[in-house]
């Protein structure tokens, strides 16, 4: 036949169940009551059938007593008148004596007592055998002879002897009985006493036994169940985070139940998953945030580029400009100067070209200067002698990259709210340097228009920084700025500096390493 | 855990021992007690249940008893006077025989005893003529003897005695003397002095023994030869001026007051019958009065016991009274 095989943890798991414990708490409880009950039972039953001993056999040895006087009686008036009534008194006195001598003599008392019952039920005898002769005296003779009865004084006499010894006897038993009981109540009010400690000692051990079993029944069910709902509360308190997951030491200690135990695990390894989850979600809504923000920069220099689009669209299609720059070229034509309009018009095709090509795109600045260069000529040629434009470059970094179209806005802005209304003496001055102690390419427009208030260049430098785009005036400079610090991702540096009616510097720099200076360090946003 | 462990073992422990409590109680006043019938029924008669010499005597009789499975019932009787009527009270009762100190005041109701086919050991003092069936004790003459060579034997042959006895003219005393004189006229050197007659009254008593130890104040040794004599010359010799601490004393009953004196030192020797033995005899003899009667229609028993002297010292007292004081006697109350 297969056997199962010894599985003692499955045993002890079947063991350590709510109902397990509560049966063997229930069993404790009751071995202990009935063991309790059943001692205070026998103690009460010892002192019942002691106490009932006690006064039967006063009763019976008092009874016995009484019944011989009737049997005397009957026989000393049976005697006298021979009436049968005193027989059977007689007979029924005899045997409730004897009765009684029976169940005196069914009593454990030790000592003397017994053989005092015997002598007395020999006297018994005695005395009915000498009863015997006297009834037969008494019946024989003729009590109307008026004369004594011979014999029957001494057959008398002979009975009362035996009379007075079974008197004598009863104070001799009745002794004995008391001394018996007297001594069997100390006797037995001592070993008692004893066993009444003894059964309190038990009492106070089954106590702490129940109390003990009570407590550690608790430690394996109530206490688990609180701490599981203390922790419960915390979730509801949203102290998810400050949970541990892990079952407490002291729980596992307890050897809760296994209910308790599932309970437990189950609550536990649900903490662990939603905490993790909890982690994921907020990992995930990181994350999402991280992306949104990237696709809010992304969106932001979209609209940037859309913007300087629409700026260089703008500017291109600038009336202004064109007008001015179509003016020109219509008066060179009515001047017929051809190569004035030949120059302007490939001078203003290039500047369009150049901005219809490169606008969005990182060039380098070399290629932006000669595109500026391009803008300038148009706009020397359309201001004539009353401005001057200076270049004064530093070619080491003509390399370097730049976003398109930045230097433009900047010199147009200087035309327009610099030197713009200047009659005379207007100056430009485009700058370009290496700073070799920053590692930066540094390019500078300045002009000696009127200048800013301090008020309107915080209002500039305001625009410049807000992540608003800004369709005013200030666009150009907000524009050149954000495109800027997208390309160099926040490296660049653009400086205004302004005060009233000293000119305008607009100073941009740029982290480069030349060629020359490089360590493997590149900035390459192309 | 294990606290629980050791209390539920502490509780079983405390379980079991209530357990031995109770059965110890059923066992010794509630269980059913084994009636055995006696075998035999018999009567011991005593005129002090307080007294060693009738405890030892009863003690006897109760080892006896436990061999043979008779029941002998220890009476005490209150007075001589008392006597007749619980031997009377014993023959009435069925006994199968009776066990009493000599005496000559019963004669009838001896006779109507040993008729009556219940046989009467006497013990301590016999009286023949009284009907008795069988004598146990000591021979007199013996007693006297033995006291002689005592006294003989602690002054070298030589010395000078004083005897104090009940009355000279008391059965008992009557071969003590007789044997005392004999044996002292044996030895030339010693004498006895005087013969001092209490009639068992101390007043007399101490009267005639300051007299006679101021008329022989070279006294060298008393014997007390009956009991009133024995338990107070101690205390009397003490309480006279004179020092009597070197005389040797000889005593020829085993009492209290005896037993005390020779264990101080006021008293030398008691020179006496074996008291168990009388007892333990006594049923016997009884026993074996039935037994042959069974047989053969007739009851014997020996008409005379005579047992040993013992002569009790210092040395020896204390190994004598505990070798008989192991049991609880059961006395018959009146």
């Amino acid at each position: 036949m297969r056997q199962k095989p010894w599985n003692g943890t499955r045993i002890k798991k079947k063991q350590n169940t709510i109902e397990e414990r509560l049966k063997q708490y229930c069993f404790l409880l009751f071995t202990f009551n009935i063991v309790v009950c059943v001692f205070m039972f026998l103690i009460i039953g010892i002192y019942a059938k002691t106490y009932n001993r006690m006064m039967n056999s006063t009763y019976w040895l008092e009874e016995l007593y009484s019944e011989f006087n009737r049997m005397h009686t009957a026989t000393v008036e049976y005697a006298f008148s021979e009436k049968e009534n005193w027989m059977e008194r007689f007979e029924e006195s005899l045997e409730i004596t004897e009765n009684d001598l029976r169940e005196l003599k069914k009593l454990n008392i030790a000592g003397n007592y017994q053989r005092n019952l015997t002598d007395l039920e020999h006297l018994l005898q005695n005395y009915q055998k000498r009863r015997q002769s006297v009834i037969e005296i008494a019946e024989h003779s003729d009590p109307e002879s008026g004369q004594s009865i011979p014999g029957y004084k001494e057959s008398y006499n002979a009975l009362r002897e035996v009379y007075v010894a079974i008197m004598n006897k009863k104070e001799v038993v009745y002794n004995e009985l008391h001394l018996h009981f007297n001594q069997q109540n100390f006797g037995m009010r001592r070993k008692l006493w004893y066993l009444v400690c003894a059964i309190v000692c038990e009492l106070m051990l089954g106590f702490l036994i129940v109390w003990l079993n009570a407590r550690k029944l608790s430690g394996r069910i109530t206490l688990p169940l609180q701490k599981l709902t203390k922790k419960a509360e915390q979730i509801e308190e949203n102290n998810l985070d400050e949970m541990d997951p892990e079952i407490p030491k002291d729980i596992e200690n307890e050897d809760p139940v296994i209910e308790v135990e599932v309970l437990n695990a189950a609550f536990h390894t649900m903490l662990k998953k939603i905490q993790r989850q909890v982690a994921e979600l907020k990992e995930t809504m990181t994350v999402r945030e991280q992306l949104k923000e990237q696709e809010m920069e992304n969106l932001r220099v979209l609209n940037l580029l859309t913007l300087s689009e629409l700026h260089c669209l703008q500017m291109q299609m600038n009336p202004h400009f064109l007008f001015n720059t179509l003016n020109m070229i219509q008066q060179n034509v009515y001047l017929d100067k051809k190569e004035k309009t030949s120059f302007l018009l490939k001078e203003t095709a290039a500047f369009l070209r150049y901005s219809l090509d490169y606008v969005g795109k990182n060039v380098s600045l070399q290629v932006e200067l000669e595109a500026l260069g391009n803008y300038i000529s148009l706009q020397e040629e359309r201001m004539g002698e009353r401005i001057l434009f200076e270049f004064d470059l530093d070619e080491t970094f003509n390399n370097m990259k730049i976003p398109s179209l930045i230097l433009q806005p900047l010199v147009e802005n200087s035309l327009i709210h610099g030197v713009g209304d200047k009659r005379e003496g207007a100056l430009v001055r485009i700058c370009t340097e290496y700073q070799e102690e920053e590692k930066c390419g540094c390019i500078r427009i300045e002009d000696n228009g009127h200048g800013m208030s301090s008020e309107r260049l915080a209002e500039i430098r305001r625009d410049m920084e807000s992540e608003e785009l800004m369709m005013e005036k200030s666009i150009g400079l907000s524009n050149v700025y954000k495109r800027l610090q997208l390309f160099t991702e926040g490296t660049a540096v653009m400086e205004i500096e302004s005060e009233p009616e000293q000119g305008t510097t607009v100073t941009i720099k740029i982290r480069y390493l030349r060629d020359g200076d490089k360590n493997g360090e590149s900035i390459d946003c192309g | 855990m294990k606290h629980l462990k050791g209390l539920l073992f502490l509780f079983a422990i405390v379980t079991f021992v209530i357990g031995i409590l109770f059965a110890d109680l059923y066992s010794e006043y509630l269980k059913p007690v084994q009636q055995t019938e006696a075998t035999h029924r018999f009567v011991y008669m005593a005129p002090n249940k307080e007294e060693k010499f009738w405890c030892n005597i009863a003690m006897g009789i109760k080892a006896a008893d436990k061999e043979s499975g008779s029941d002998t019932l220890l009476v005490q009787y209150d007075g001589n006077d008392n006597v007749p009527d619980y031997f009377r009270d014993a023959i009435l009762s069925d006994v199968e025989g009776i066990i009493v100190k000599g005496t000559d005041c019963m004669n009838e109701e001896i006779m109507e005893a040993v008729e009556s086919g219940v046989p009467v050991v006497f013990y301590n003092s016999d009286f023949p003529e009284s009907g008795r069936s069988c004598y146990i004790g000591v021979n007199n003459y013996e007693t006297g003897t033995v006291a002689a060579e005592v006294l003989e034997k602690e002054m070298n042959g030589e010395g000078k005695i004083l005897a104090i006895v009940r009355s000279k003219a008391a059965f008992s005393q009557v071969e003590r003397i007789k044997a005392l004189e004999d044996k002292i006229a044996d030895y030339p050197g010693m004498e006895i002095v005087d013969f001092i007659e209490d009639n068992g009254n101390e007043l007399e008593l101490k009267e005639k023994l300051l007299c006679s130890l101021k008329q022989n104040p070279d006294l060298d040794a008393i014997i007390c030869m009956e009991e009133v004599a024995s338990d107070s010359v101690g205390m009397l010799l003490k309480n006279f001026e004179e020092d009597y601490t070197e005389l040797f004393i000889v005593t020829l009953d085993f009492t209290d007051k005896t037993v005390e004196y020779i264990k101080n030192g006021e008293y030398d020797v008691i020179v006496m019958q074996d008291l168990f033995q009388i007892g333990y005899l006594a049923v016997e003899q009884l026993n074996h009065y039935y037994e042959t009667k069974g047989e053969t229609g007739v009851g014997q028993m020996e008409e005379i016991i005579d047992l040993n002297n013992l002569c009790l010292t210092k040395d020896n007292i204390e190994e004598y009274v505990q070798k008989y004081e192991t049991e609880t006697l059961e006395w018959n109350s009146y």
